[in-house]
């Protein structure tokens, strides 16, 4: 009995072109048994941007159908209540429903991710690793079991656009960053680095026509249904200026140090040419860099953009690390000294999470927060900076760059 | 050739214009910048200063851009000290918030570092004599002039010019400055009196916190002015930077009475030395941070987090730069031969 539990355990099953341990298969599913177990006992917390946003937004639709979503009742991208107009044709709870659909791209997520570690590390080990770290990630849970929100969405769909990237399948890849952006605007935050891979032949001005294409086909039945295209190209400029009475929404950024509930219309135009300024000199920085991409800087530049541009950006919320915190465990199974940065990062994310939960303010200040995202920041910039400058990455002035990521 | 090698040739093609030579990326980055140079201005309620202000702003960037190429002979350190100096948050709070005027003070000394760049110590000497007489919160930069002459140089003549300037100047600031029956010690900018407590002494002729502060100040310059006596003098530019950083920034940390627009002039050094020593770009970040929270305490009348905070980050600034000047003139491995040798006898 011992001896065949044993070898039934170390036997290999093939699927695809992956060779995997029985014993590795159940550690899999187990994980995935687990993750949603812990789902299913939390689906039941009803958050407040559930009762007042989502359930009238529901309403909305259950009462006037698809062609609710001509109304400007949400803020939100259309293809987002395209979902919403999805779950209440089902005949379950709403809420279960959304937070059902959100678990199962998280399942997904974490499967990408795994995708992305095994394609950069090589190791199925360290792949099983981030996706399990990736289904118990406090902020995971927290964001769509507990809370109702979506991130999940555009985080998979960019998560996609990398993987697809990184397998040099360009135009997959940027198929799906054009449907991250029709459905959340925080995709910019890593546009920079489209713009580094085109400067390092790595991307052609026609992928980015995959930007505007997606746009347009995720309003257009919207459109379609009544909502005038004006109001609908706008969007997004109308969810900026939504939430101007605080200038960081319990994120750790620059303005838990130097003041957050001052100049709150100033600093809102002030605080985007900062960034605007800043984000020109670092590109024009790396622009002059000529090294191999490789995969590890691929992530490694969604990481820094990711954390550099919510560092100086107004108005952002606890939720906006979402995307950068799976990039960031991507990075740190890559590079595994980092990995107590990572976990740093997850504790500073969950202390927005739990003051919207609980109601109750945090334990330690935003502005000792702030302080340790900073660090965060300039660690990442230095490793940005030290790959940059890597004899064994630099390229000479007159080779030839290859037209894919190595 | 398709659209995209041609765009890409372009953003790298060189250009000559006279004896001028550029990328037209470096021309892009140049034009985009000063656009948000001023776009950034742009937001606050009285919009941007005045435009011979902004003209100052403008070329206070372009001087100090020069002076890095002069240090460096690199175009592209120098357009980023020029592009970093156009949005500079403290630049930005000073001439668009608050409406100062301590840009004339950083051009001042800007332009005295490109005459001693260029070996004119008599105009250098002129140039920092009437930034000593302008505000005395630069009056820890004659405490660095000070480390010249001990150095050679600079002359005696020439020294003498600058303590006459400086010391009438701190003379006649802190005669009206002790007698004014200031409730505090400190007006938003985060020094030693943030940590000790700001609430000045009243009910007093002079308050003795200030009094002790002017002398402790004066008195520290001078017995770090015999520590870097013993040391050798280094040519570089980095050190030079370091020394004028430390002692401004050591006198405006003790100084008694200093406000928020004394760390302007040490964030635009700040950024001039982060230009020729990449590495220690901590030093320009927390000084800007601890500056900016000085000016944002001015404008709310509140600080975010305690000044204290910013003050312990100044002093870590200060006491790095300390120790990084004596190691380097040796100063710690003197005094370690003198202890081994004839100061335990």
């Amino acid at each position: 009995m011992d001896r065949y539990m044993r070898n039934l355990l170390s036997r290999k099953i093939s699927f695809g072109k992956q060779e995997t341990r029985v014993s590795e298969w159940l550690f899999l599913a187990a994980l995935t048994m687990l993750a949603v177990a812990l789902r299913i006992s939390v689906r039941s917390f009803v958050a407040d941007d559930w009762s007042v946003y989502w359930s009238a937004w529901l309403a909305e639709l259950e009462a006037d159908g698809f062609k609710a979503v001509a109304g400007n009742f949400y803020d939100y991208a259309p293809p987002v209540m395209y979902i919403l107009y999805l779950i209440t044709l089902l005949p379950i709870n709403a809420m279960t429903a959304f937070k059902g659909l959100c678990c199962l791209l998280e399942l997904i997520g974490a499967a990408v991710i795994a995708g992305i570690v095994k394609e950069c590390t090589g190791s199925a080990k360290k792949a099983h690793l981030s996706y399990g770290i990736f289904l118990f990630l406090p902020t995971v849970i927290l964001n769509a079991s507990v809370w109702s929100q979506c991130d999940i969405i555009y985080t998979l769909l960019i998560l996609c656009s990398a993987y697809f990237m990184l397998k040099n399948r360009t135009w997959t890849g940027m198929w799906f960053y054009g449907a991250a952006f029709a459905v959340k605007l925080q995709t910019l935050f890593i546009f920079p680095l489209l713009v580094i891979l085109w400067v390092r032949k790595r991307l052609d001005l026609k992928h980015f026509i995959t930007i505007p294409v997606m746009y347009l086909l995720g309003i257009l039945p919207a459109w379609i249904a009544g909502r005038p295209f004006m109001e609908l190209i706008g969007i997004y400029a109308f969810q900026g200026s939504k939430d101007r009475w605080s200038l960081s929404i319990k994120f750790p950024n620059i303005y838990q140090i130097i003041g957050n509930n001052y100049f709150l219309d100033e600093y809102v135009g002030a605080g985007m040419y900062l960034i605007l300024g800043i984000l020109m000199m670092v590109m024009f920085y790396m622009a002059y860099r000529k090294v191999r991409v490789t995969k590890e800087m691929v992530i490694l530049m969604v990481v820094f953009f990711g954390i550099l541009t919510t560092y100086f950006i107004p108005h952002m919320h606890e939720r906006y690390l979402y995307v950068t915190d799976a990039f960031l465990l991507i990075y740190v199974l890559i590079r595994v000294k980092r990995f107590p940065w990572f976990v740093a990062s997850a504790f500073i994310g969950v202390m927005g999470y739990a003051e919207y939960l609980s109601k109750n303010p945090p334990a330690i200040s935003y502005g000792v927060l702030a302080w340790a995202q900073l660090a965060l920041l300039v660690r990442i910039g230095l490793d940005l900076y030290r790959y940059l400058h890597n004899p064994e990455y630099v390229l000479p002035a007159d080779a030839e760059e290859e037209r894919r990521i190595l | 050739m398709n659209v995209d090698e041609t765009l890409r040739g372009l953003l790298f093609r060189k250009f000559h214009i006279g004896k001028l030579r550029f990328d037209f990326l470096e021309a892009l980055l140049a034009v985009c910048i000063t656009a948000v140079g001023y776009l950034i201005r742009t937001p606050f309620e009285y919009g941007p200063p005045h435009w011979t202000y902004l003209l100052a702003e403008w070329y206070l960037a372009l001087t100090a851009g020069v002076l890095v190429f002069r240090y460096t002979g690199s175009r592209k350190r120098a357009l980023g000290t020029y592009a970093i100096l156009l949005i500079l948050p403290t630049v930005v709070a000073e001439g668009t918030i608050l409406r100062g005027s301590a840009c004339l003070g950083a051009l001042l000394l800007v332009c005295a570092l490109l005459f001693w760049e260029n070996g004119r110590k008599w105009l250098f000497t002129l140039t920092v004599t009437v930034l000593l007489l302008y505000s005395v919160r630069y009056v820890g930069i004659l405490a660095a002039c000070a480390v010249f002459w001990q150095k050679e140089e600079l002359k005696t003549e020439q020294l003498l010019l600058l303590l006459a300037g400086g010391g009438a100047r701190l003379a006649a600031a802190y005669r009206a400055y002790l007698h004014a029956g200031y409730t505090l010690t400190t007006f938003h900018w985060p020094n030693i009196y943030e940590i000790v407590g700001r609430e000045s002494i009243q009910g007093q002729l002079v308050d003795p916190i200030a009094l002790v502060g002017l002398f402790l100040a004066v008195g520290l310059t001078f017995l770090t002015l015999w520590l870097f006596g013993m040391g050798k003098w280094k040519t570089d530019r980095a050190f030079l930077m370091r020394l004028l950083l430390f002692f401004g920034l050591a006198a405006v940390y003790f100084l008694p009475y200093m406000d928020q627009s004394s760390g302007y002039l040490f964030c635009v050094l700040g950024v001039i030395y982060f230009m020729v020593e990449p590495g220690d770009f901590l030093v320009p970040v927390l000084l800007q941070i601890a500056a900016y929270a000085g000016y944002q305490e001015c404008f709310n009348g509140e600080s975010m987090m305690p000044m204290a905070v910013f003050a312990v980050a100044q002093f870590l600034i200060i006491a790095y730069l300390g120790i990084r000047l004596l190691q380097e003139m040796g100063v710690i491995r003197i005094w370690k031969e003198r202890n081994l040798s004839t100061w335990t006898d």
